[in-house]
């Protein structure tokens, strides 16, 4: 097994009173696309920052290919950052923003106008390297970015949210240039985005944040599908959670008593009886039908009435009042809704297999 | 927006009053530069250069107008380093007592000019660099480096921190950050800076008057002319210095406030070094 490129230990940051970071273990195997999410304040930044030597952690340690970086000064760590606001340097034109680190590493002129020029090549940006960086669209700007930070030839590129300020349209296209770059260069990407579709489509790891501390680490499926907790259930999306009891264990399975009656799900973690739990259904996991239909076997049934609807394109998100505080999310692709025929006021019944529920230990909100 | 026009009127008539109030001296001055006459008349008796002459053949004029050059033109680069140092510690760092220090790094202007010459006067004395060139750069450059603070301190306002940050990440250390990004996004305000001191040194006359002893600035020439007798040659040595301190002044402002804080100025060749 060898070492991961960077060993996050024990660490924690604050600022004042408010703790950032809270205790954090981290490996970023080399070669790795890891996306840090979390919602804003959850240190997700922070983290990137100690790792770039931008702020100092108060407490713990972190290693770079083995040695310990922990309070080395960010201009000897070639870690190039892109910057959410992409910090561009106004007083340079393209060509010379992305010559910047090689000028900084005294890199003789000819060498680095050279080098510059393959990333601007690259990046589609040749016709623009007497510009003013000033004078780009926002992609373009983003794009002389991403040159300045990978000219340098680094092993590994820090991000943070690079793509909050584009355009939708040009989010998509970016993503997929930076899934292309990283698969071609090989080297570490550490992306810290707020967005779950970014973290979830670009990266092969993601680690959820959340108040100073690391939720879940996992691949986006894992995350998608397997939350270890309520907090990455509910920031992943299109969760329901079913608060009860534990009545019954047969082995997997638990019988849970809830509101809804008894419902029958699957633990991953050893349980005890009559422990507080969440049972977490994904909403797609969710069949829906008209009113009165029997449940076949083993799969759980709850009848309700439709109170919303939500139109996503493909999809449809069906918001159904079972006598619960919140409605429960049914998601169904758009045929399958319009086969259905079922508008809001009408009563339905939502099934689905007891794999398909996932039961956790709750946790104190 | 819906304010009554004869408000907007009465506001407009107020603030024409007011700049002729202040300009209208200056611009009778300028006119009567011109005359052919001994005395002021109206209309102007006729048109000649002769007072323009005058001062033009005159050694002390000559003697005090380089003197006030020169005085200005080694205050003013002194008092601009000096500033932008103060305006770049306010911006890069806290410590304690740092509202002291801008307070007393704001405050020479603020004292009158009177006490500041008497002052600087026993103070030289007492050093005994009393009349020399070097006692009124050394009190110009304590009136002016307030105003260079000031200048260079409203342009790091508008910097975005993540740029410094930014060199750092690329590998330049903090003396490279600071010569390659800190000190380029900061020229125009120290271009500003140095114009705006030039001006207030070449104008200055009290300090001056006080601690120059024998080597009077343009100034103090200026003075000793009215004190003397009143000779129309005052009004084209005031002519010749209030356009001197003006071009200075609008080439500051122009600088400041008309050029894009964003410009970009190919300003990286001439430091590019391997």
């Amino acid at each position: 097994m060898s070492e991961p490129l960077i060993k996050i230990r024990q660490v924690s940051k604050s600022f004042g009173e408010f703790l950032a970071v809270d205790s954090i273990d981290l490996d970023i195997e080399e070669g790795a696309f890891v996306a840090i999410m979390g919602p804003s304040g959850c240190g997700k930044t922070t983290t990137l920052r100690m790792i770039a030597g931008l702020e100092i952690p108060d407490r713990g340690s972190i290693h770079y290919r083995g040695s310990d970086v922990t309070f080395a000064a960010p201009w000897d760590r070639r870690m190039p950052l892109v910057w959410q606001n992409l910090a561009l340097f106004p007083f340079l034109n393209v060509m010379e923003n992305v010559a910047f680190g090689l000028r900084m590493a005294n890199v003789p002129k000819i060498e680095r106008r050279e080098r510059a020029h393959q990333w601007l090549d690259r990046l589609g940006l040749a016709e623009f390297s007497r510009r003013s960086v000033m004078d780009l669209s926002g992609g373009q700007q983003q794009r002389v970015a991403l040159a300045r930070a990978l000219v340098t030839e680094p092993r590994v590129l820090l991000l943070d949210e690079p793509l909050s300020a584009l355009d939708s349209h040009l989010v998509v296209r970016m993503q997929a240039e930076l899934i292309n770059l990283q698969r071609q260069l090989g080297i570490t990407f550490v992306y810290v985005t707020h967005s779950q579709s970014e973290a979830f489509a670009m990266a092969d790891r993601v680690v959820i944040m959340d108040r100073g501390r690391i939720q879940q680490i996992g691949a986006p499926r894992e995350i998608f599908r397997l939350p270890t907790n309520r907090f990455v259930a509910e920031f992943v999306g299109a969760n329901n959670i079913i608060s009860g009891r534990v009545a019954e264990l047969r082995g997997e399975r638990a019988v849970v008593e809830t509101e809804l009656g008894m419902l029958c799900a699957t633990s991953r973690s050893p349980l005890a009886l009559q422990a507080e739990v969440d049972i977490i259904v994904g909403a797609d996991l969710i069949a829906v039908g008209p009113d009165g239909v029997f449940a076949e076997d083993g799969k759980q049934i709850v009848s309700g009435r439709v109170v919303g609807e939500q139109f996503l394109g493909s999809s449809v998100t069906l918001h159904v009042d079972v006598g619960m505080q919140l409605p429960m999310k049914v998601q169904l692709p758009l045929h399958k809704f319009d086969q259905l025929g079922v508008g809001r006021g009408a009563a339905v019944s939502l099934s689905w297999e007891p794999s398909a529920a996932l039961v956790l230990p709750a946790t104190k909100q | 927006m819906s304010r009554p026009r004869s408000a907007g009127f009465g506001f407009g008539a107020v603030l024409v009053a007011i700049y002729a109030f202040i300009y209208a001296p200056i611009v009778i001055s300028f006119i009567f530069s011109f005359s052919a006459e001994r005395f002021p008349t109206i209309p102007l008796g006729g048109v000649s250069l002769q007072w323009y002459g005058f001062v033009w053949s005159d050694p002390d004029v000559h003697a005090a107008f380089w003197r006030s050059v020169n005085v200005a033109a080694l205050a003013a680069p002194i008092a601009v380093f000096i500033g932008f140092g103060a305006a770049y510690t306010d911006y890069r760092s806290k410590f304690f007592g740092k509202a002291l220090y801008l307070t007393l790094g704001l405050l020479p202007p603020l004292v009158p000019v009177l006490i500041l010459g008497v002052a600087m006067l026993f103070f030289f004395a007492r050093v005994g660099l009393f009349g020399g060139l070097y006692s009124i750069v050394i009190s110009h450059v304590v009136l002016c480096t307030p105003f260079a603070f000031t200048v260079v301190r409203l342009r790091l306002t508008q910097v975005n921190p993540a740029l410094e940050q930014a060199a750092w990440n690329l590998g330049a250390g903090p003396w490279r950050t600071f010569a390659s990004v800190i000190v380029p996004l900061c020229l125009p305000a120290i271009v500003a800076a140095l114009l705006v001191t030039a001006a207030i040194s070449f104008d200055e006359f009290a300090v001056a008057w006080f601690v120059s002893g024998m080597n009077e600035t343009l100034p103090v020439r200026v003075l000793n002319f009215v004190q003397g007798q009143a000779s129309p040659r005052i009004n084209a040595i005031g002519s010749l210095t209030f356009t001197i301190s003006m071009l200075l002044v609008m080439s500051a402002l122009i600088l400041l406030f008309f050029r894009t804080p964003q410009g970009s100025a190919p300003i990286d060749a001439a430091r590019d070094k391997p």
